[in-house]
Protein backbone atom coordinates (compact mmCIF):
# COMPACT_ATOMS: atom_id res chain seq x y z
CA UNK A 1 0.00 0.00 0.00
CA UNK A 2 0.99 2.89 -0.92
CA UNK A 3 0.92 4.71 2.59
CA UNK A 4 3.57 2.45 3.54
CA UNK A 5 6.33 4.67 2.03
CA UNK A 6 7.29 6.67 4.25
CA UNK A 7 8.79 10.21 3.54
CA UNK A 8 12.09 10.58 2.40
CA UNK A 9 14.35 13.40 4.31
CA UNK A 10 15.89 16.38 1.51
CA UNK A 11 19.14 14.80 2.32
CA UNK A 12 18.25 11.08 1.32
CA UNK A 13 16.48 12.46 -1.96
CA UNK A 14 19.30 14.53 -2.94
CA UNK A 15 21.80 11.79 -2.43
CA UNK A 16 19.98 9.69 -4.17
CA UNK A 17 19.17 12.24 -7.52
CA UNK A 18 23.16 13.25 -7.80
CA UNK A 19 23.60 9.10 -8.54
CA UNK A 20 20.87 9.40 -11.73
CA UNK A 21 21.93 10.07 -15.04
CA UNK A 22 22.03 13.53 -16.63
CA UNK A 23 19.47 12.37 -18.74
CA UNK A 24 16.63 11.03 -15.97
CA UNK A 25 17.36 14.61 -14.27
CA UNK A 26 16.20 16.53 -17.07
CA UNK A 27 13.05 14.81 -17.21
CA UNK A 28 12.53 15.25 -13.50
CA UNK A 29 12.54 18.91 -13.81
CA UNK A 30 9.24 18.51 -13.99
CA UNK A 31 7.90 16.99 -10.79
CA UNK A 32 7.28 19.60 -8.88
CA UNK A 33 9.03 22.88 -8.27
CA UNK A 34 11.01 22.16 -5.21
CA UNK A 35 12.95 19.24 -7.58
CA UNK A 36 13.08 22.22 -10.84
CA UNK A 37 15.04 24.54 -7.93
CA UNK A 38 17.26 21.66 -6.91
CA UNK A 39 18.31 20.47 -9.76
CA UNK A 40 19.17 23.73 -10.93
CA UNK A 41 21.20 24.36 -7.64
CA UNK A 42 24.97 25.16 -8.11
CA UNK A 43 25.71 22.99 -5.47
CA UNK A 44 23.85 20.00 -6.22
CA UNK A 45 24.77 20.64 -9.97
CA UNK A 46 28.07 20.52 -8.77
CA UNK A 47 27.75 16.98 -6.15
CA UNK A 48 26.16 15.39 -9.49
CA UNK A 49 29.28 16.18 -11.13
CA UNK A 50 31.78 15.23 -8.89
CA UNK A 51 29.24 11.61 -8.18
CA UNK A 52 29.25 11.10 -11.89
CA UNK A 53 32.94 12.07 -12.47
CA UNK A 54 33.92 9.34 -9.64
CA UNK A 55 31.70 6.59 -10.58
CA UNK A 56 30.71 6.76 -14.43
CA UNK A 57 32.94 6.32 -17.43
CA UNK A 58 32.16 9.43 -19.37
CA UNK A 59 30.96 8.69 -22.96
CA UNK A 60 32.72 9.20 -26.29
CA UNK A 61 31.20 11.91 -28.50
CA UNK A 62 32.25 11.79 -32.02
CA UNK A 63 31.67 14.23 -34.70
CA UNK A 64 31.51 12.79 -38.62
CA UNK A 65 30.68 14.29 -41.27
CA UNK A 66 28.79 12.23 -44.10
CA UNK A 67 27.80 15.48 -45.46
CA UNK A 68 30.06 18.42 -45.57
CA UNK A 69 28.89 21.55 -43.63
CA UNK A 70 26.66 19.19 -41.06
CA UNK A 71 27.93 18.87 -37.16
CA UNK A 72 26.49 15.72 -36.75
CA UNK A 73 27.20 13.91 -33.37
CA UNK A 74 27.18 10.21 -31.72
CA UNK A 75 27.89 9.40 -28.10
CA UNK A 76 29.01 5.90 -27.35
CA UNK A 77 29.23 5.01 -23.63
CA UNK A 78 30.38 2.66 -21.71
CA UNK A 79 28.28 -0.68 -22.60
CA UNK A 80 29.28 0.41 -26.24
CA UNK A 81 25.69 1.69 -27.41
CA UNK A 82 25.89 4.53 -30.19
CA UNK A 83 22.84 7.07 -29.50
CA UNK A 84 22.37 10.29 -32.25
CA UNK A 85 23.42 13.61 -29.97
CA UNK A 86 20.21 16.75 -31.26
CA UNK A 87 22.15 19.06 -32.77
CA UNK A 88 21.27 22.69 -33.24
CA UNK A 89 20.16 23.79 -36.72
CA UNK A 90 22.42 26.90 -36.00
CA UNK A 91 25.44 24.81 -35.25
CA UNK A 92 25.32 23.87 -38.98
CA UNK A 93 28.98 24.09 -40.27
CA UNK A 94 29.96 23.98 -36.57
CA UNK A 95 33.03 22.94 -35.30
CA UNK A 96 33.72 21.54 -31.74
CA UNK A 97 36.49 23.09 -29.82
CA UNK A 98 36.35 21.17 -26.60
CA UNK A 99 34.33 19.23 -24.39
CA UNK A 100 34.68 19.60 -20.32
CA UNK A 101 32.32 18.43 -17.96
CA UNK A 102 29.46 18.26 -19.94
CA UNK A 103 29.77 21.31 -21.68
CA UNK A 104 30.90 21.87 -25.47
CA UNK A 105 32.60 24.84 -26.77
CA UNK A 106 31.03 25.29 -30.18
CA UNK A 107 32.67 27.53 -33.08
CA UNK A 108 30.39 28.74 -36.40
CA UNK A 109 33.40 29.44 -38.94
CA UNK A 110 30.67 30.21 -41.57
CA UNK A 111 30.36 33.53 -40.06
CA UNK A 112 32.74 35.96 -40.16
CA UNK A 113 33.88 37.18 -37.08
CA UNK A 114 33.44 33.72 -35.93
CA UNK A 115 31.15 33.12 -33.28
CA UNK A 116 31.86 30.79 -29.59
CA UNK A 117 28.93 29.69 -28.28
CA UNK A 118 28.98 27.31 -24.75
CA UNK A 119 26.13 24.29 -25.17
CA UNK A 120 25.24 21.61 -22.56
CA UNK A 121 23.73 19.13 -25.33
CA UNK A 122 22.15 17.49 -22.38
CA UNK A 123 20.18 20.45 -20.87
CA UNK A 124 19.88 21.82 -24.66
CA UNK A 125 21.20 25.05 -22.89
CA UNK A 126 23.25 27.38 -25.32
CA UNK A 127 25.22 30.83 -24.56
CA UNK A 128 26.72 33.01 -27.10
CA UNK A 129 30.23 34.48 -26.03
CA UNK A 130 30.85 38.29 -26.61
CA UNK A 131 32.96 38.79 -29.49
CA UNK A 132 36.70 38.24 -28.93
CA UNK A 133 39.54 40.98 -28.95
CA UNK A 134 41.47 39.82 -31.55
CA UNK A 135 40.51 39.21 -34.96
CA UNK A 136 42.65 37.40 -36.33
CA UNK A 137 41.41 33.51 -37.27
CA UNK A 138 43.24 32.23 -39.10
CA UNK A 139 46.10 32.24 -36.51
CA UNK A 140 45.22 30.85 -33.62
CA UNK A 141 44.58 27.70 -31.12
CA UNK A 142 41.78 27.37 -29.26
CA UNK A 143 41.31 25.92 -25.30
CA UNK A 144 38.91 25.22 -22.69
CA UNK A 145 38.81 23.84 -19.34
CA UNK A 146 37.43 24.10 -15.85
CA UNK A 147 39.88 24.73 -12.72
CA UNK A 148 37.85 23.46 -9.33
CA UNK A 149 40.28 26.32 -7.49
CA UNK A 150 38.76 29.43 -8.67
CA UNK A 151 35.57 27.11 -9.98
CA UNK A 152 35.21 28.78 -13.33
CA UNK A 153 35.18 27.29 -16.81
CA UNK A 154 37.49 29.31 -19.32
CA UNK A 155 38.30 29.28 -23.02
CA UNK A 156 41.53 30.59 -23.88
CA UNK A 157 42.94 31.82 -27.53
CA UNK A 158 46.06 31.92 -28.51
CA UNK A 159 47.15 34.05 -31.48
CA UNK A 160 50.58 32.63 -32.43
CA UNK A 161 52.47 35.30 -35.07
CA UNK A 162 53.89 32.24 -36.81
CA UNK A 163 50.69 31.10 -39.13
CA UNK A 164 49.24 28.09 -40.38
CA UNK A 165 50.98 25.82 -41.08
CA UNK A 166 54.61 25.51 -39.28
CA UNK A 167 56.61 27.73 -41.90
CA UNK A 168 60.42 26.68 -41.86
CA UNK A 169 61.14 30.25 -42.67
CA UNK A 170 60.03 32.28 -39.75
CA UNK A 171 62.77 34.76 -38.70
CA UNK A 172 60.33 37.85 -38.67
CA UNK A 173 58.29 37.12 -36.12
CA UNK A 174 61.04 35.57 -33.59
CA UNK A 175 60.79 38.48 -31.66
CA UNK A 176 57.35 38.68 -31.60
CA UNK A 177 55.43 38.06 -28.59
CA UNK A 178 51.91 35.68 -29.12
CA UNK A 179 48.58 37.54 -28.08
CA UNK A 180 46.71 35.61 -25.49
CA UNK A 181 42.90 36.39 -24.56
CA UNK A 182 40.94 34.30 -21.41
CA UNK A 183 37.33 34.28 -21.56
CA UNK A 184 35.95 33.48 -17.86
CA UNK A 185 32.24 32.01 -18.00
CA UNK A 186 31.80 33.64 -14.63
CA UNK A 187 33.11 37.13 -15.18
CA UNK A 188 31.47 36.69 -18.90
CA UNK A 189 34.17 38.43 -20.51
CA UNK A 190 37.30 38.28 -22.30
CA UNK A 191 41.09 39.44 -21.31
CA UNK A 192 43.90 40.33 -23.49
CA UNK A 193 47.54 39.25 -22.39
CA UNK A 194 50.71 39.23 -23.67
CA UNK A 195 52.79 35.99 -22.69
CA UNK A 196 56.72 36.09 -22.88
CA UNK A 197 57.28 32.51 -22.32
CA UNK A 198 55.56 32.19 -25.71
CA UNK A 199 57.76 33.83 -27.99
CA UNK A 200 59.33 30.91 -30.53
CA UNK A 201 56.31 28.66 -29.87
CA UNK A 202 54.07 27.86 -32.46
CA UNK A 203 51.61 25.74 -32.88
CA UNK A 204 49.48 23.63 -35.62
CA UNK A 205 46.21 25.98 -36.65
CA UNK A 206 43.17 24.62 -34.96
CA UNK A 207 45.30 21.92 -33.03
CA UNK A 208 43.14 20.26 -30.33
CA UNK A 209 43.66 20.41 -26.64
CA UNK A 210 43.20 18.48 -24.00
CA UNK A 211 42.53 20.00 -20.09
CA UNK A 212 42.56 17.70 -16.87
CA UNK A 213 43.73 18.49 -13.14
CA UNK A 214 42.88 22.41 -14.03
CA UNK A 215 45.12 23.22 -17.13
CA UNK A 216 44.82 22.97 -20.39
CA UNK A 217 47.59 21.54 -22.52
CA UNK A 218 48.36 21.75 -26.57
CA UNK A 219 50.91 20.77 -28.55
CA UNK A 220 53.26 22.80 -29.79
CA UNK A 221 57.05 23.29 -31.05
CA UNK A 222 59.40 25.56 -29.73
CA UNK A 223 62.18 27.22 -32.07
CA UNK A 224 65.64 26.10 -32.37
CA UNK A 225 68.91 27.65 -32.89
CA UNK A 226 68.75 29.65 -36.43
CA UNK A 227 71.02 28.05 -39.07
CA UNK A 228 72.53 31.06 -40.59
CA UNK A 229 71.64 31.12 -44.04
CA UNK A 230 70.29 33.05 -47.28
CA UNK A 231 66.52 31.33 -46.00
CA UNK A 232 67.01 31.68 -42.10
CA UNK A 233 66.76 27.53 -42.30
CA UNK A 234 65.36 26.27 -38.76
CA UNK A 235 67.15 22.71 -38.28
CA UNK A 236 66.34 22.01 -34.61
CA UNK A 237 62.50 22.87 -33.57
CA UNK A 238 62.00 20.91 -30.40
CA UNK A 239 58.85 19.27 -29.41
CA UNK A 240 56.76 20.77 -26.74
CA UNK A 241 53.61 20.36 -24.23
CA UNK A 242 52.14 23.80 -23.55
CA UNK A 243 49.99 24.01 -20.48
CA UNK A 244 47.96 26.69 -19.09
CA UNK A 245 46.50 26.48 -15.74
CA UNK A 246 43.17 28.00 -15.50
CA UNK A 247 42.99 29.29 -12.18
CA UNK A 248 46.97 31.27 -11.91
CA UNK A 249 47.15 32.01 -15.84
CA UNK A 250 50.24 31.16 -16.55
CA UNK A 251 51.58 29.01 -19.31
CA UNK A 252 54.39 26.53 -18.92
CA UNK A 253 56.71 24.99 -21.78
CA UNK A 254 57.59 21.36 -21.48
CA UNK A 255 59.66 18.90 -22.99
CA UNK A 256 57.88 15.90 -25.06
CA UNK A 257 59.16 12.84 -24.28
CA UNK A 258 61.92 11.27 -26.57
CA UNK A 259 59.98 9.71 -29.19
CA UNK A 260 61.45 8.12 -32.07
CA UNK A 261 61.12 9.29 -35.49
CA UNK A 262 58.84 9.36 -38.01
CA UNK A 263 55.85 9.87 -34.88
CA UNK A 264 52.71 11.08 -34.62
CA UNK A 265 51.69 11.66 -31.54
CA UNK A 266 48.24 12.86 -29.95
CA UNK A 267 47.47 14.24 -26.71
CA UNK A 268 44.86 13.02 -24.11
CA UNK A 269 43.83 12.04 -20.86
CA UNK A 270 44.88 9.17 -18.95
CA UNK A 271 44.27 8.16 -15.00
CA UNK A 272 43.52 11.95 -14.96
CA UNK A 273 46.91 13.27 -15.93
CA UNK A 274 47.59 14.54 -19.39
CA UNK A 275 49.17 11.70 -21.83
CA UNK A 276 50.65 11.49 -25.15
CA UNK A 277 49.73 8.45 -27.45
CA UNK A 278 51.77 7.84 -30.28
CA UNK A 279 52.36 5.62 -32.81
CA UNK A 280 55.67 4.54 -35.25
CA UNK A 281 55.21 3.28 -38.74
CA UNK A 282 57.55 1.43 -40.22
CA UNK A 283 57.03 -0.40 -43.99
CA UNK A 284 57.00 -3.99 -43.52
CA UNK A 285 57.13 -3.85 -39.63
CA UNK A 286 54.12 -3.80 -37.63
CA UNK A 287 52.33 -0.68 -36.41
CA UNK A 288 53.60 0.56 -32.28
CA UNK A 289 51.17 2.25 -30.27
CA UNK A 290 52.95 4.11 -26.98
CA UNK A 291 51.11 5.57 -23.81
CA UNK A 292 53.09 8.27 -22.05
CA UNK A 293 52.09 9.62 -19.00
CA UNK A 294 53.02 12.76 -17.30
CA UNK A 295 54.20 12.77 -14.08
CA UNK A 296 54.20 16.08 -11.96
CA UNK A 297 55.83 14.55 -8.58
CA UNK A 298 58.72 11.97 -10.37
CA UNK A 299 61.68 13.95 -9.44
CA UNK A 300 64.35 10.74 -8.66
CA UNK A 301 64.96 9.95 -12.31
CA UNK A 302 64.35 13.68 -13.86
CA UNK A 303 62.67 12.06 -16.38
CA UNK A 304 58.41 13.40 -16.67
CA UNK A 305 57.33 11.28 -18.91
CA UNK A 306 56.74 7.78 -17.96
CA UNK A 307 55.74 4.99 -21.16
CA UNK A 308 53.68 2.98 -19.24
CA UNK A 309 52.26 0.65 -22.61
CA UNK A 310 53.47 -0.55 -26.28
CA UNK A 311 51.07 -1.99 -28.09
CA UNK A 312 51.85 -3.64 -31.25
CA UNK A 313 49.05 -3.80 -33.81
CA UNK A 314 48.56 -5.46 -37.22
CA UNK A 315 45.96 -3.19 -38.68
CA UNK A 316 46.96 0.31 -39.85
CA UNK A 317 44.72 3.03 -37.93
CA UNK A 318 45.15 6.83 -36.72
CA UNK A 319 44.97 7.55 -33.13
CA UNK A 320 42.50 9.47 -31.83
CA UNK A 321 41.68 10.04 -28.06
CA UNK A 322 42.15 7.68 -24.75
CA UNK A 323 38.85 6.37 -23.65
CA UNK A 324 38.80 5.65 -19.95
CA UNK A 325 41.03 2.58 -19.97
CA UNK A 326 41.14 1.92 -23.45
CA UNK A 327 42.99 3.72 -26.38
CA UNK A 328 40.37 4.53 -29.44
CA UNK A 329 41.78 4.50 -32.74
CA UNK A 330 40.03 4.79 -36.75
CA UNK A 331 40.93 3.17 -39.64
CA UNK A 332 43.12 5.16 -41.34
CA UNK A 333 42.88 8.15 -43.43
CA UNK A 334 43.51 6.47 -46.85
CA UNK A 335 40.21 4.01 -45.60
CA UNK A 336 37.98 6.81 -45.52
CA UNK A 337 35.79 6.19 -48.59
CA UNK A 338 35.76 2.63 -48.17
CA UNK A 339 33.41 0.44 -46.17
CA UNK A 340 35.64 -0.16 -42.77
CA UNK A 341 36.58 3.66 -42.93
CA UNK A 342 32.88 4.79 -43.11
CA UNK A 343 32.06 3.19 -39.37
CA UNK A 344 34.62 1.50 -37.77
CA UNK A 345 36.40 2.05 -34.25
CA UNK A 346 38.96 -0.03 -32.63
CA UNK A 347 39.22 0.16 -29.08
CA UNK A 348 42.46 -1.33 -27.41
CA UNK A 349 41.84 -2.10 -23.97
CA UNK A 350 45.03 -0.86 -22.15
CA UNK A 351 44.59 -3.85 -19.29
CA UNK A 352 43.97 -6.88 -21.25
CA UNK A 353 45.05 -5.89 -24.54
CA UNK A 354 41.73 -6.83 -26.61
CA UNK A 355 41.23 -5.29 -29.25
CA UNK A 356 37.56 -4.56 -30.27
CA UNK A 357 36.35 -3.41 -33.50
CA UNK A 358 32.88 -1.47 -33.34
CA UNK A 359 30.92 -0.79 -36.20
CA UNK A 360 28.72 2.21 -35.82
CA UNK A 361 25.62 2.33 -37.37
CA UNK A 362 24.65 5.27 -39.41
CA UNK A 363 27.72 7.62 -39.24
CA UNK A 364 29.96 8.91 -41.60
CA UNK A 365 33.75 9.08 -41.24
CA UNK A 366 34.91 9.62 -37.73
CA UNK A 367 36.56 13.03 -37.87
CA UNK A 368 37.03 14.02 -34.14
CA UNK A 369 36.53 12.07 -30.62
CA UNK A 370 36.06 13.28 -27.06
CA UNK A 371 35.37 12.32 -23.87
CA UNK A 372 32.35 13.74 -22.75
CA UNK A 373 30.20 13.01 -19.43
CA UNK A 374 26.44 14.02 -19.80
CA UNK A 375 25.99 16.89 -17.16
CA UNK A 376 23.56 19.09 -15.89
CA UNK A 377 26.47 21.98 -15.41
CA UNK A 378 24.95 24.92 -16.47
CA UNK A 379 26.35 27.51 -19.14
CA UNK A 380 26.25 30.14 -16.84
CA UNK A 381 28.08 31.24 -14.12
CA UNK A 382 27.55 28.97 -11.22
CA UNK A 383 27.06 31.18 -8.48
CA UNK A 384 24.63 33.85 -11.42
CA UNK A 385 21.43 32.83 -9.12
CA UNK A 386 19.25 35.40 -11.63
CA UNK A 387 20.39 33.37 -15.07
CA UNK A 388 18.44 30.27 -13.77
CA UNK A 389 15.42 31.11 -15.17
CA UNK A 390 16.24 32.63 -18.26
CA UNK A 391 18.15 29.48 -20.12
CA UNK A 392 17.86 30.72 -23.78
CA UNK A 393 15.02 29.05 -25.72
CA UNK A 394 15.93 27.21 -29.20
CA UNK A 395 14.99 28.38 -32.23
CA UNK A 396 13.52 25.81 -34.82
CA UNK B 1 33.20 -17.52 29.72
CA UNK B 2 35.40 -14.27 28.61
CA UNK B 3 34.21 -10.97 30.81
CA UNK B 4 33.15 -9.01 27.05
CA UNK B 5 29.63 -9.19 25.92
CA UNK B 6 29.88 -11.10 22.85
CA UNK B 7 25.69 -9.96 21.32
CA UNK B 8 23.69 -7.21 22.55
CA UNK B 9 19.73 -7.22 22.91
CA UNK B 10 17.71 -4.33 21.51
CA UNK B 11 13.90 -3.45 20.71
CA UNK B 12 12.46 -2.49 17.44
CA UNK B 13 10.16 0.61 17.30
CA UNK B 14 7.23 -2.42 16.69
CA UNK B 15 8.52 -4.01 20.68
CA UNK B 16 10.07 -6.94 19.35
CA UNK B 17 13.25 -8.28 20.86
CA UNK B 18 17.02 -8.74 18.20
CA UNK B 19 19.89 -9.68 19.21
CA UNK B 20 22.66 -8.30 17.15
CA UNK B 21 26.55 -9.16 17.83
CA UNK B 22 29.06 -6.66 18.49
CA UNK B 23 31.12 -6.71 15.85
CA UNK B 24 28.63 -6.51 13.37
CA UNK B 25 27.11 -3.37 15.50
CA UNK B 26 30.52 -1.75 15.29
CA UNK B 27 29.55 -0.72 11.67
CA UNK B 28 26.55 1.47 13.25
CA UNK B 29 28.31 4.90 14.63
CA UNK B 30 24.74 5.37 17.41
CA UNK B 31 25.43 1.71 18.11
CA UNK B 32 28.59 1.53 18.92
CA UNK B 33 28.05 4.74 20.95
CA UNK B 34 25.16 2.58 22.72
CA UNK B 35 27.73 0.11 23.40
CA UNK B 36 30.02 2.36 25.31
CA UNK B 37 27.21 4.34 27.14
CA UNK B 38 24.78 1.04 27.90
CA UNK B 39 25.59 -1.19 30.81
CA UNK B 40 24.56 -4.87 28.74
CA UNK B 41 25.49 -6.76 31.25
CA UNK B 42 22.90 -9.85 32.37
CA UNK B 43 22.19 -7.87 36.08
CA UNK B 44 21.46 -4.54 33.34
CA UNK B 45 17.42 -4.75 32.28
CA UNK B 46 17.51 -2.15 29.67
CA UNK B 47 16.94 -2.90 26.48
CA UNK B 48 17.67 -0.11 24.05
CA UNK B 49 15.12 0.84 21.42
CA UNK B 50 15.93 1.65 17.63
CA UNK B 51 13.69 3.46 16.37
CA UNK B 52 12.95 1.35 12.91
CA UNK B 53 10.59 -1.22 12.35
CA UNK B 54 10.89 -4.63 13.03
CA UNK B 55 11.17 -5.49 9.53
CA UNK B 56 13.57 -3.48 8.30
CA UNK B 57 15.74 -4.17 11.22
CA UNK B 58 16.10 -7.88 10.47
CA UNK B 59 17.39 -6.89 7.22
CA UNK B 60 19.65 -4.02 8.49
CA UNK B 61 21.16 -6.59 11.08
CA UNK B 62 21.50 -9.18 8.10
CA UNK B 63 23.74 -6.84 6.34
CA UNK B 64 25.47 -5.57 9.55
CA UNK B 65 26.34 -9.47 10.41
CA UNK B 66 27.49 -10.19 6.51
CA UNK B 67 29.68 -7.02 6.04
CA UNK B 68 30.84 -7.43 9.61
CA UNK B 69 33.89 -9.35 9.51
CA UNK B 70 35.10 -7.97 6.25
CA UNK B 71 34.94 -4.27 8.54
CA UNK B 72 36.98 -5.41 11.09
CA UNK B 73 39.63 -7.33 10.10
CA UNK B 74 39.69 -6.29 6.05
CA UNK B 75 39.37 -8.94 3.83
CA UNK B 76 40.87 -10.24 0.47
CA UNK B 77 39.75 -9.41 -3.14
CA UNK B 78 37.85 -12.37 -3.86
CA UNK B 79 35.73 -11.22 0.09
CA UNK B 80 35.29 -7.80 -1.58
CA UNK B 81 34.14 -9.80 -5.01
CA UNK B 82 31.72 -12.07 -3.41
CA UNK B 83 30.52 -9.24 -0.77
CA UNK B 84 29.71 -7.41 -4.02
CA UNK B 85 27.62 -10.41 -5.35
CA UNK B 86 26.02 -10.51 -1.91
CA UNK B 87 25.01 -6.97 -2.11
CA UNK B 88 23.60 -6.69 -5.49
CA UNK B 89 21.09 -9.46 -4.40
CA UNK B 90 20.84 -8.42 -1.02
CA UNK B 91 18.98 -5.35 -1.87
CA UNK B 92 16.69 -6.96 -4.70
CA UNK B 93 13.68 -5.91 -3.38
CA UNK B 94 10.66 -3.48 -4.01
CA UNK B 95 10.20 0.62 -3.41
CA UNK B 96 7.21 0.64 -1.73
CA UNK B 97 7.99 -2.04 0.09
CA UNK B 98 10.70 -2.10 1.99
CA UNK B 99 13.49 0.45 0.42
CA UNK B 100 12.94 3.22 1.17
CA UNK B 101 12.90 2.16 4.98
CA UNK B 102 15.85 0.93 4.73
CA UNK B 103 17.34 4.17 3.45
CA UNK B 104 16.01 6.31 6.54
CA UNK B 105 17.21 3.44 8.89
CA UNK B 106 20.69 3.57 7.18
CA UNK B 107 21.01 7.22 7.56
CA UNK B 108 19.33 7.12 11.13
CA UNK B 109 22.29 4.89 11.91
CA UNK B 110 25.16 6.09 10.32
CA UNK B 111 26.04 3.34 8.14
CA UNK B 112 27.21 4.79 5.21
CA UNK B 113 28.02 1.50 3.37
CA UNK B 114 24.27 0.15 3.47
CA UNK B 115 23.08 3.74 3.18
CA UNK B 116 25.21 4.19 -0.30
CA UNK B 117 24.26 0.76 -1.26
CA UNK B 118 20.61 1.75 -0.89
CA UNK B 119 20.68 5.22 -2.36
CA UNK B 120 22.06 4.15 -5.54
CA UNK B 121 19.44 1.13 -5.37
CA UNK B 122 17.00 3.87 -5.37
CA UNK B 123 18.60 5.53 -7.92
CA UNK B 124 18.94 2.49 -10.43
CA UNK B 125 15.21 1.90 -9.84
CA UNK B 126 14.40 5.39 -10.62
CA UNK B 127 16.24 5.95 -13.91
CA UNK B 128 13.55 4.79 -16.29
CA UNK B 129 10.33 6.01 -14.16
CA UNK B 130 7.97 8.66 -15.86
CA UNK B 131 7.31 11.71 -14.13
CA UNK B 132 4.50 10.43 -12.71
CA UNK B 133 5.84 7.47 -11.47
CA UNK B 134 8.34 9.52 -9.43
CA UNK B 135 5.75 11.56 -7.92
CA UNK B 136 3.62 8.30 -6.74
CA UNK B 137 6.65 6.96 -5.01
CA UNK B 138 7.81 9.81 -3.42
CA UNK B 139 4.50 11.32 -2.73
CA UNK B 140 4.42 14.94 -4.62
CA UNK B 141 1.67 16.78 -5.76
CA UNK B 142 2.38 18.33 -9.15
CA UNK B 143 2.70 21.82 -7.99
CA UNK B 144 2.78 23.61 -11.27
CA UNK B 145 0.57 25.73 -13.02
CA UNK B 146 -0.99 25.45 -16.25
CA UNK B 147 0.82 28.69 -17.42
CA UNK B 148 4.07 27.40 -15.94
CA UNK B 149 4.20 24.11 -17.24
CA UNK B 150 3.38 25.47 -21.19
CA UNK B 151 6.71 27.69 -20.66
CA UNK B 152 8.63 24.97 -19.46
CA UNK B 153 7.47 22.78 -22.12
CA UNK B 154 8.73 25.81 -24.81
CA UNK B 155 11.70 26.12 -23.10
CA UNK B 156 12.71 22.36 -23.18
CA UNK B 157 11.37 20.66 -25.83
CA UNK B 158 10.28 17.03 -25.43
CA UNK B 159 9.66 17.73 -21.45
CA UNK B 160 6.64 15.63 -19.64
CA UNK B 161 4.70 16.46 -16.94
CA UNK B 162 3.26 13.02 -17.09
Amino acid sequence: MDSDVPYLHSDIIKNILKRLPAKSLIRFRSVCKDWKILLKNSSFIADHLQQQSCHQIPSLLFECNHQPWRCCLHLLDSELQVRKVHSVPRFKGARIVGSCNGLLCVEINQRIPSLLSLWNPATSAIRDLPQGIFLDRFRRVTGFGFSPVVNDYKIVRIYSPYGDETPRIYAPYDDETPRVEVFSLNTGSWRGMSIENLKKVSFKSNSSHVSANGAIFWLGAKRGVRQEGPYYLVVDDVKVVVSFDIAQEVFTVIPMPNLEDHRNAMLSVYDNKVAIVSDVRVQGSPDLVDLWVFDEDTCESGTTWRRIKRYTSNISMDLTTVWSNAIVCKPSLYKEYTEEGRNVLYIINLTTNEFKRLVIPYCGPVKRVYNHMESIVSVWPWNGFLYYDIERELPH
Amino acid sequence: MSSSVEAITVLSSDGDEFKITVSAAKLSKPLNWMLEDVCFSDDCDEVPTIEVNSKTLVKVIEYCEKHAPRANSGASDSDAEELKKWDIEFMKMDVKDILFHILMAANYLHMEGLYDLACQTAADLMKGMTVSQIRKIFHIKNDFSSEEQEQLRRQHPGCSFD
